[in-house]
């Protein structure tokens, strides 16, 4: 070649080598398994701030990577995500679903899926409904992991329902065969036969179970004026009215009327098995002896397998704009790993293990009742409040609805007038608070 | 004279005299009478006769020997002694129920501005100018704090006027790893209840007795309790209100919020029990406020106020009652050992070792504890102790994530109304009754 055509191929070749060098976007790649030695500094967003941190995740992280040093941000997965981004730049981020979507969408997410998919994580041993549909939020990939997530279930107490000779509950039960079965026992020898804490949780989860709305997000308007919601108002008061339904609140006291066995069934979250169960079994030892077992959450009838009330807590991601992506990574990974299930799987959670194969279970319970048909698309639909509805709003409308439910517990007024009540205080409501909030947005 | 007439005026004299005795409603009292004086007074007091005499019967008759005190219980009896909650005190002197003092409390000999002018002006504020009764004592809280484990993490000492806020943040300051704390609580509700009051949150609207915390000004009150709690700035050890271990005495919390009554019961009492071996380099600042009023003192209370029935017998022995408790005399006595609460003659705090003791009486200001007291009248007791109950466990529910803050304050406002309404229900039943 001649000299001149050399010369221009060296200076293309070089200019291609500065060029490929210095495009490396920080698009870092990322392995499965860095040197569990290696040097960093990384800041995780923490719910229960450093001294929890450590408890829960980060003393047994350390005796794995010395080197990494890890920095807590007190921020839970319901902060102001933004805000948290912006003013402490977290490597590690807790996310909400809504905050890992947005996240994900506008890119500040760090591609995992190389890693997430490698043999050694065992993706298989996470409850395989929640990743797909991680993975289908993520258009095919995932770009965060939760350890954990909510369900509830309905709690039985054998005896009680030995003892007077009913058949227990059985999955797919709707609410209405729910209290039926509840109704069978005798409220003469004071026990009833379903308990709830707060009529307000109840009425939601039977809403929830039949994906029932009281309000119409988009054209806000109250919703209670229908067919099916006619139907649940008249199964709860029959409930309420013959006492079958036992509502009481005991504050912060673990043993309510199903602990101490007055009351056959209850509906609740996982949480109670911690909160309640085996603190109670924790606090009375021998003397507990609470025979319970669980049953899937009652559904509707047009869709008798499904899990109205799973919820997503919180799901762990890596900041796009990381300079330590491989040690957050490591974080990542080893809060959603085998190793860390299993040594949780010791004692109860509050909330139930992605990997489903470490859920605390002494006792051999109906433990898979918490994962079973989880249906994701409907009930992240119908789940958490929606947004668009002032949250002040909430509490007003479960009060408008509690006192014309005792109204017409009283026999005050009838079903149909207590309904007609709730619809048009309610509507007031909600068109009184939406118009206070835009003028607060306005200023 | 005639005798007819001499008889007609000695009737008409005798009938003067009898009368002016009679109608003399309106008895002038002299500042002092004599000490000697024959009488017998009834004093309107619940507390028992051990308690009285304790606190004022004994003293009172070393120097009155011949003042004979009773007490009763009962309004209807008209006691001549009233001992009156503030509101009481308002109502009653507004219907006239209240011998006007004024003259005898403002004799030089009484040294009135001896004694508190926060307190005497909410008094004259509530009177119209007028004084119809006075306290010998009031209460108050104050920011306790721990100067050794101050100065062994080098954190500067808390200062009077801080935020709510402002201590929390200092309280975070403090490592939890040895086993202390920041801020000792005997529980989150109680934190809570103590910030409402700085921020003047009313978690009832008493007029249609509706639960009022889904709002926005308490969703930040629960964030910040939540936060504390969480970055483990708070201490919390629950107790029967008795204890005399909790962590701000045993040196593992560096502050407290306590009344006034902590130095009697628990710092000066554990000091007596455990003489040298009690080290604890504690000192007070003025209690936290909300930032929308620095200068305000929240927890600033009257709880007893000495009246003189204007219906009272003997109007002048009376007097010498409520002179004396509130006199110097009494207070020079009371101030050798602690006391309940805080001497209205502050000068006489029991104060052996120099502390900031003003934190607890200086720039008082009439606030809405005092002023709407009745707040509390129409809300059942139990209520309150199960409304407590529902935020830490909602509060709980939070921390561990297994409910967003919007979520725990919506439960909270719904079980908190329905434990309401059936209180209330109860309540009309028993009254009904």
């Amino acid at each position: 070649m001649s000299k001149r055509l050399t010369t221009w191929l060296l200076i293309i070749l070089l200019a291609l080598i500065v060029l490929t060098a210095c495009s490396s976007t920080p698009k870092q790649t990322i392995q499965y398994e860095g040197d569990s030695q290696m040097q960093a500094t990384i800041t995780v967003m923490y719910s229960g701030g450093l001294n929890f941190f450590n408890k829960d995740y980060g003393d047994l992280f350390r005796a794995k990577y010395p080197n990494i040093e890890v920095k807590v941000v007190t921020a839970s997965p319901w902060s102001n995500i933004e805000k948290v981004l912006e003013e402490q730049k977290p490597d590690v981020l807790l996310l909400s679903y809504e905050d890992y979507v947005k996240l994900m969408d506008e890119g500040k997410l760090l591609d995992l899926n190389n890693v997430i998919t490698d043999d050694a994580f065992n993706l298989e041993g996470m409850n395989q409904d929640i990743i797909g549909f991680l993975r289908q939020s993520g258009g095919g990939k995932l770009y965060g992991l939760p350890p954990y997530f909510g369900n509830t279930g309905l709690f039985y107490n054998k005896d009680l329902f030995d003892k007077y000779n009913i058949p227990y509950p059985q999955d797919g039960m709707t609410w209405e065969e729910v209290f039926q079965l509840a109704k069978r026992f005798p409220v003469e020898d004071g026990i009833s036969g379903f308990y709830k804490n707060y009529l307000g949780a109840l009425r939601y989860n039977m809403e929830a179970s039949q994906g029932l709305k009281t309000v119409n997000p988009k054209e806000m308007k109250v919703t209670i004026n229908t067919e099916s919601y006619k139907k649940l108002f008249g199964t709860l008061l029959d409930a309420y009215q013959s006492k079958t339904l036992e509502v009481k609140d005991y504050g912060e006291d673990v043993y309510d009327s199903f602990i101490t066995g007055k009351s056959a069934m209850t509906t609740e979250s996982y949480y109670y098995l911690n909160n309640n169960i085996y603190w109670a079994k924790t606090d009375r030892g021998d003397d507990f002896h609470l025979n319970w077992d669980v049953a899937a959450a009652p559904v509707g009838e047009s869709n008798r397998e499904a899990a109205p009330m799973f919820m997503f807590y919180s799901i762990y991601a890596v900041n796009a704009n990381t300079s330590e992506a491989q040690a957050s990574w490591e974080l990542v990974k080893f809060i959603n790993s085998e190793e860390v299930a299993k040594m949780k799987s010791r004692t109860t959670t509050h909330a139930i293990p992605t990997r489903t194969d470490y859920m605390y279970n002494p006792e051999g319970k109906r433990m898979e009742i918490f994962y079973k048909n989880i249906n994701m698309d409907w009930s992240l639909n119908y789940n958490r409040q929606d947004k668009r509805i002032p949250n002040k709003f909430n509490s007003a409308f479960s009060n408008i609805m509690n006192s014309e439910f005792m109204a017409a517990s009283r026999g005050e007024k009838s079903v149909d007038e207590a309904l007609q009540s709730i619809q048009e205080r309610g509507q007031e409501e909600l068109d009184k608070q939406l118009a206070e909030k835009s003028v607060e947005e306005g200023k | 004279m005639s005798k007819q007439l001499t008889k007609w005026l000695a009737v008409i004299m005798l009938m003067s005299v009898f009368l002016t005795a009679c109608s003399s409603t309106k008895q002038t009292i002299q500042y002092e009478g004599d000490s000697k004086m024959q009488a017998t007074i009834t004093v309107k007091y619940s507390g028992g006769e051990e308690v009285f005499n304790f606190e004022y019967g004994n003293l009172f008759r070393a120097k009155y020997p011949n003042i004979d005190v009773k007490l009763i219980n009962n309004l209807e009896d008209e006691p001549d002694v009233l001992l009156l909650g503030f509101d009481e005190y308002g109502e009653f002197l507004d219907e006239g129920k209240l011998y006007d003092l004024n003259n005898v409390i403002t004799d030089e000999a009484f040294k009135l501005e001896g004694m508190n002018q926060g307190v005497i002006d909410v008094l004259k504020e509530r009177g119209r100018g007028k004084l119809y009764g006075l306290p010998p004592q009031f209460s108050n809280r104050a920011l306790f704090y721990n100067k050794d484990l101050f100065d062994k993490y080098t954190i500067p000492y808390p200062t009077d006027g801080m935020t709510w806020e402002e201590v929390l943040q200092l309280a975070k300051r403090f490592p939890i790893e040895d086993g202390e704390g920041g801020l000792y609580t005997p529980s989150l509700g109680s934190l809570l209840s103590n910030m409402e009051e700085a921020k003047d949150l009313r978690r009832i609207n008493t007029k249609d007795m509706k639960v009022t915390v889904n709002t926005d000004s308490y969703k930040e009150l629960f964030e910040t309790i939540l936060d504390a709690s969480e970055s483990q700035a708070l201490n919390i050890f629950g107790h029967d209100g008795f204890a005399k271990n909790d962590p701000f005495i045993t040196g593992q919390s560096a502050m407290a919020f306590e009344y006034y009554t902590y130095l009697n019961n628990n710092i000066y009492w554990v000091k007596q029990e455990r003489g040298e071996d009690f080290n604890l380099n504690w000192d007070v600042v003025t209690a936290p406020v909300d930032k929308s009023n620095r200068e305000a003192t929240p927890y600033f209370f009257i709880p007893t106020i000495f009246a003189v029935n204007a219906k009272a017998q003997n109007v002048q022995a009376a007097w010498e009652f409520v002179k004396f408790v509130n006199g110097e005399e009494f207070a020079t006595i009371n101030s050798r050992t602690t006391t309940n609460n805080i001497p209205t003659r502050t000068d006489y705090v029991f104060n052996p070792e120099g502390k900031r003791m003003e934190a607890f009486f200086s720039n008082l200001k009439m606030n809405r504890t005092l002023v709407s007291h009745s707040y509390y009248e129409n809300i059942p007791i139990s209520f309150l102790n199960a409304f407590h109950g529902i935020v830490e466990s909602e509060l709980k529910a939070a921390a561990v994530g297994v409910k967003t803050i919007d979520e725990a304050l919506v439960s909270i406002e719904e079980r908190g109304q329905q434990q309401l309404d059936k209180q209330l229900a109860e309540k009309s039943v028993e009254e009904g009754k």
